[in-house]
């Protein structure tokens, strides 16, 4: 059974940063804005540990934790404080009330872990697949050409894919083997997508199930919803998109494609289509890859824009966005361009003074 | 007022430092600390910058009593915020009040961080929560306070300053 996290905090951030801290683990996370929400999903939902704030607006931390160890029925959880009020004096008063840890802001999401590990099972979920990895789906479709077209459109990845033309073969194919994920035609004949999810979830729940669905079916749509997909996708199909999709419906790791390191500095692959998806993509993990490498004690970066073809506003943006990022770590970093780049610079007020190098070994010496 | 300005100047510095870096992952450094004498109005220097400032205002009250504003123009507003929460510039377009949330955050932690100083030092005094004024003028007249400093730390390229008004509150024995 899942643990359960409850935080009381008036800020969003806070919500959001102890949401993020816990990506990893299989855990649940309640959230409440102030001391009498906080009381009030405690005893609903009896979390395993509570992450107190202190200054909230309605009722304060103080006062919850007061309130909390005097009810017979919440005072076992543990609460742990999290929040900006740290003297020494304020820390002590707190501790008499009955508190498991007192974590002072700003934290650390490794300390944060290593705190609350302590009072409940984190249940850390199995390191994900990446996208360098193979994968195993069943592609559950009547219609041949989208078969087709699903398959050299994504023949570019190491996927296995097992097709299946009706609800009956799909069926026998799921009990058979074991999928990472399953993507499935919402109008295969007689309606028996929704029927066939049932059946799949009731012999393994945790394989991801992705629907496809026509544009304008709002009526499937809506009913892949209460079935319990864990993702749609309309058709005409994109195939960024669909990329995309199965990829977070997994938990794939799509960052190698755009992130190398090498012995002398971390490279950053531009993404070859301007699709908004992979822009996206590479953008959500660049915080994260720019502390990695300042962590491994890289001092450069190289921007890799040799595969586009189009220099546009979005990719752009990105370009923009790395090197302030870089910047901000005091790291050293190259635009590595083809002819696209070094021709249509000069078209953005933006973009006109960079300096774009032919080669990795030019831009390691400049 | 019981601390001098060089210790003052210390105490934010490292608390300051120390939100950005956990945060953030990022080093700021302290450029200039101007001091404002006696009750005279002061505009942020960050007025001269394009567009409008986001500015984080968190009091605390006690022993020492005082008031913070940390300022800065809201795209590196915006900036901090895709860093901080690990988001896409996409992701925030629609996130008005988010990135307002993140910035009221990082001031409610940085002003912790430097008044969880002065109760270590006996000034036992508590936070308000933060709010947030979005604006380009920002023009404070504090009378009352006996020290005030606005420190202007780099970010980069960017700029954002840390305003301090503090007084002692002979009335209070510095206990919660």
């Amino acid at each position: 059974m899942k643990s359960k996290i409850l935080t009381v905090d008036d800020s969003r951030t806070v919500h959001i940063l102890v949401k993020k801290a816990f990506k990893d683990c299989d855990v649940q996370i309640l959230q409440a804005n102030n001391g009498v929400e906080g009381l009030s999903v405690a005893a609903k939902e009896s979390p395993n540990v509570i992450l107190l704030d202190i200054t909230m607006p309605v009722m304060d931390g103080v006062e919850m934790l007061t309130r909390l160890k005097g009810d017979p029925a919440l005072k076992q959880i543990p609460v742990i404080m999290l929040t900006a009020e740290g003297g020494r004096e304020a820390v002590m008063k707190i501790a008499k009330i009955g508190i498991r840890d007192y974590m002072v802001k700003p934290f650390k999401d490794d300390v944060l872990l290593e705190k609350v590990g302590r009072v409940v099972d984190l249940n850390k979920k199995s390191q994900d697949k990446t996208i360098l990895d193979k994968v195993s789906l069943l592609l559950v479709e009547d219609k041949p050409a989208i078969i087709d077209s699903i398959k050299t459109g994504l023949s570019h990845l190491p996927w296995d894919f097992v097709t299946a033309g009706s609800a009956v073969e799909a069926l026998n194919s799921y009990n058979d083997n074991k999928f990472d994920l399953v993507l499935m035609s919402l109008s295969l004949p007689q309606d028996s997508a929704f029927e066939l999810i049932k059946q799949m979830q009731s012999v393994r729940k945790k394989t991801p199930i992705v629907g496809m669905v026509v544009k304008s079916d709002a009526d499937r749509l809506h009913r892949a919803v209460q079935a319990g997909f864990d993702a749609t996708i309309t058709k005409p199909l994109d195939l960024s998109e669909l990329e995309m999709r199965v990829c977070r419906a997994i938990g794939i790791d799509t960052s190698p494609r755009y992130f190398t390191f090498e012995k002398t500095h971390m490279l950053i692959k531009l993404p070859k289509e301007e699709s908004m998806a992979r822009i996206g993509e590479l953008r959500s993990a660049l915080n994260a890859k720019i502390t990695e490498a300042v962590d491994a004690g890289y001092s450069r970066i190289i921007i890799d824009g040799s595969g586009i073809v189009e220099l546009d506003v979005n990719l752009i943006k990105l370009i923009i966005d790395i090197t302030h990022a870089a910047h901000d770590m005091s790291l050293n970093c190259s635009i590595l361009g083809n002819d696209v780049m070094k021709n249509e610079r000069g078209s953005f007020e933006e973009t006109q003074n960079w300096k774009i190098f032919n080669s990795v070994e030019e831009a390691v010496a400049s | 007022m019981v601390f001098n300005e060089e210790e003052v100047k210390c105490m934010v510095e490292r608390a300051l430092k120390d939100v950005f870096s956990t945060m953030l992952s990022v080093e700021i450094s302290l450029k200039e600390c101007i001091t404002i004498i006696g009750g005279e109005s002061a505009r942020s220097p960050l007025s001269q910058c394009d567009g409008p400032l986001v500015i984080g205002n968190v009091g605390f009250v006690g022993a020492v009593s005082g008031m913070v504003y940390t300022a800065m123009t809201e795209p590196l507003a915006r900036r901090i915020a895709m860093t901080m929460l690990g988001m896409s510039e996409e992701e925030l377009v629609e996130e008005y009040d988010l990135v307002n949330d993140v910035i009221g955050e990082l001031t409610n932690m940085s002003s912790g961080a430097f008044k969880n100083q002065l109760c270590d030092r006996g000034f036992q005094c508590r936070l308000s929560i933060p709010s947030i004024i979005r604006g380009k003028y920002l023009v404070v007249e504090a009378s009352a306070a006996e020290f005030r400093q606005i420190y202007v730390f780099s970010y980069g390229d960017d700029l954002l300053t840390f305003e301090l008004l503090m007084k002692n509150d002979d009335t209070d024995d510095g206990h919660l």
